[in-house]
């Protein structure tokens, strides 16, 4: 009876070894490595045609045939407001879209990008010189953490 | 019959008989509420048909503007947004207010109106599954379920002995209950009868509850899930993947870093999560059944969740979408299940009764009625016999005597540990508390003497 007592319990304890972590993924899928970076910080002042980069990489390597999109508009409006500029693909691999900013305050940039199976809709805010109190407030909501953020030039 | 099968005959007699006393309220609510549980959605459909149903008049909302009136009724963290599966189906927004407590917001998507609001643990369904799955007793109702599940098996194993005919000339009493042969041996042919056309579709019930317990359950995710033959990870058991948190944006960007000025603070630009207009429409152009939950990222790494179980295993689905991208970076499906995850898959939507619709449903509330109907004669043929100064059992005698029956009992201990650890506690209060006290030995047909393999 005692080594059937014991067989038991080291049965009950191997049943709780094991564990599963991310890395387990790739028994059943691929996650995708992809990585999209959009660079707003030549968006400096209130003028037209400032730059906006984009790069795609899958796997650490720049995709050069990404079809993409960009809508900007200003977060205190609705996306529906939105200006949507044509985005095109510069020699070294990056991607570019030429942005009119015609008031300061805070601003939402959003690509849409399609790169053989992967859809993305990566959203940026920026902020180009002083914001006005709404969007101050807009700002602190969005932000995590409960900071006061005061936004302010480049 | 010989003496030594008249012996082990008794032996696995006072193990139903034993394990049956015990268990058997439990099981009882676990037949019930399994019964009732079968029914969550007609239920549910009756009860909440105000908070349900709408009429589909003009363009719908945006799920944000629907997310954004649920807020106006509570305030806290959207956890999870649920677009009506059809076009007279309200939106549902769960939200969860500072304090823990867990709200669920109807929406009228075409005139924007808040239909009610739910308290999540107060949902009369919900309240049922609590206690059909861990009896409103959290971790301990969880491992108490498990093991009466694991018991029951062992009663079915046992019954089936004690049923299993040894002279019987007609299969009247053994596959019909003998119906005019007095009520004594109608309730025992009710019981024993039944038990044996039940005990497939009893067995199949209590291996596909199983899965959801917290230990033998979790085991059997961890053991197909890591062979790659069962579920998923994120969907049963392990973590979804995560999604990639970009903190600075230029500084990594060795191309930008030639080019352009470094950034005066990290506050002038950042990333964003997507939008849930963006999740919703990724989940329409990947098609996953209307049925499906969006669920919130829980922290920075979270991603959106897509998920769906409804009543087709065939076309459940969990995707999972990088909050900051949307790239949706896993997607999983029926098809992409391991073989043993199809077979749970499809053994858990017939549990609950989904998977074959109406017939279904009859077929596991006949299971349930089945169940309490066996309890119930089998409590009533114990009533009848027992005597005042005792439980009435057969008196005890090694198991050990008993070779196919002990080596079952090592086998199940094996498969289901807690059956394992409950016969290491049997053998400790025989020691400790049986051996010792002469009247309680006496009341329970113990001899005198024994160890726990007399039990």
């Amino acid at each position: 009876m005692y080594r059937l007592l014991i067989l038991i319990l080291a049965a009950t304890l191997l049943s709780a070894c094991g564990s599963i972590d991310s890395e387990t993924h790739g028994i059943y899928t691929e996650i995708p490595d992809i990585s999209i970076i959009m660079d707003t910080q030549g968006i400096s002042d209130v003028k037209e045609a400032q730059p906006l980069f984009i790069e795609v990489s899958e796997n650490d390597t720049l995709v050069d045939d990404a079809e993409i999109s960009l809508e900007v508009w200003r977060a205190v409006e609705e996306i529906s407001a939105s200006e949507v500029y044509t985005v095109s693909q510069r020699d070294d691999g990056l991607y570019e879209a030429n942005v009119d900013i015609d008031v300061p305050g805070l601003y939402f940039a959003k690509a849409i990008v399609s790169a053989g199976n992967v859809e993305a809709t990566p959203l940026q805010y920026f902020i180009v010189g002083q914001l006005n109190p709404q969007e101050h407030e807009l700002l602190n909501e969005i932000l995590p953490g409960d900071n006061e953020h005061t936004g302010g030039h480049h | 019959m010989k003496k030594s099968h008249r012996k082990r005959y008794a032996a696995i007699w006072r193990w139903h008989f034993y394990a049956g006393i015990i268990i058997t309220p439990i099981l009882l609510i676990l037949a019930f509420t399994g019964a009732v549980y079968l029914f969550k959605y007609d239920i549910e459909a009756a009860l909440y048909k105000d908070y349900y149903q709408v009429e589909a008049v003009g363009d719908p909302l945006t799920p944000e503007e629907q997310v954004d009136i649920a807020q106006n009724e509570i305030d806290g963290s959207v956890t999870r947004y649920r677009p009506g599966e059809g076009p007279e189906r309200s939106a549902e927004v769960a939200i969860t207010t500072e304090d823990g407590t867990s709200y669920t917001v109807f929406v009228d998507p075409y005139d924007g109106t808040a239909l009610g609001v739910l308290n999540d643990d107060r949902r009369v369904m919900d309240i049922i599954e609590k206690v059909h799955g861990e009896l409103m007793a959290g971790t301990v109702g969880d491992r108490l379920v498990e093991l009466v599940a694991c018991w029951t098996i062992i009663m079915i194993i046992t019954g089936i002995y004690l049923w299993f005919p040894r002279k019987a000339k007609d299969f009247r009493g053994i596959l019909i209950p003998r119906l005019k042969q007095g009520t004594k041996i109608l309730i025992r042919d009710l019981h024993a009868v039944t038990g044996f056309w039940w005990s497939g579709g009893l067995i199949f019930f209590l291996l596909t509850g199983l899965l959801w317990t917290g230990f033998w359950g979790n085991g059997v995710q961890n053991i197909t899930t890591m062979s790659g033959a069962g579920y998923p990870p994120s969907i049963w058991i392990g973590p979804a993947p995560e999604s990639d948190v970009k903190t600075e944006e230029v500084a990594d960007v060795s191309w930008a870093a030639e080019n352009l000025p470094a950034p005066t603070s990290e506050i002038l630009s950042g990333r964003l999560p997507v939008s849930i207009n963006d999740v919703v429409n990724r989940a329409q152009e990947i098609e996953v059944h209307p049925t499906y939950d969006v669920f919130y990222p829980a922290s920075e790494e979270g991603v959106f969740t897509l998920s769906t179980f409804p009543d087709q295993a065939q076309d459940e689905a969990t995707v999972h979408i990088d909050q900051y991208s949307g790239i949706t970076l896993a997607d999983y499906r029926f098809v992409d299940y391991g073989i043993l995850g199809k077979i749970m898959a499809l053994g858990i939507t017939i549990h609950k009764g989904l998977q074959f619709g109406l017939i279904n449903q009859l077929f596991g509330l006949a299971i349930c009625l089945g169940l309490i109907a066996m309890i119930i004669t089998g409590f009533w043929m114990w009533l009848r016999r027992k005597p005042k100064d005792s439980t009435g059992a057969p008196a005890s005698d090694r198991l050990i005597n008993h070779k196919v029956p002990f080596f079952i009992l090592i086998v199940l201990s094996l498969i289901f540990p807690l059956v394992g650890l409950s016969l290491i506690a049997v053998f400790l209060i025989d020691l400790l508390i049986l051996q010792r006290i002469p009247k309680v030995r006496k009341w329970l047909n113990v001899k005198e003497n024994r160890r726990s393999d007399d039990v």
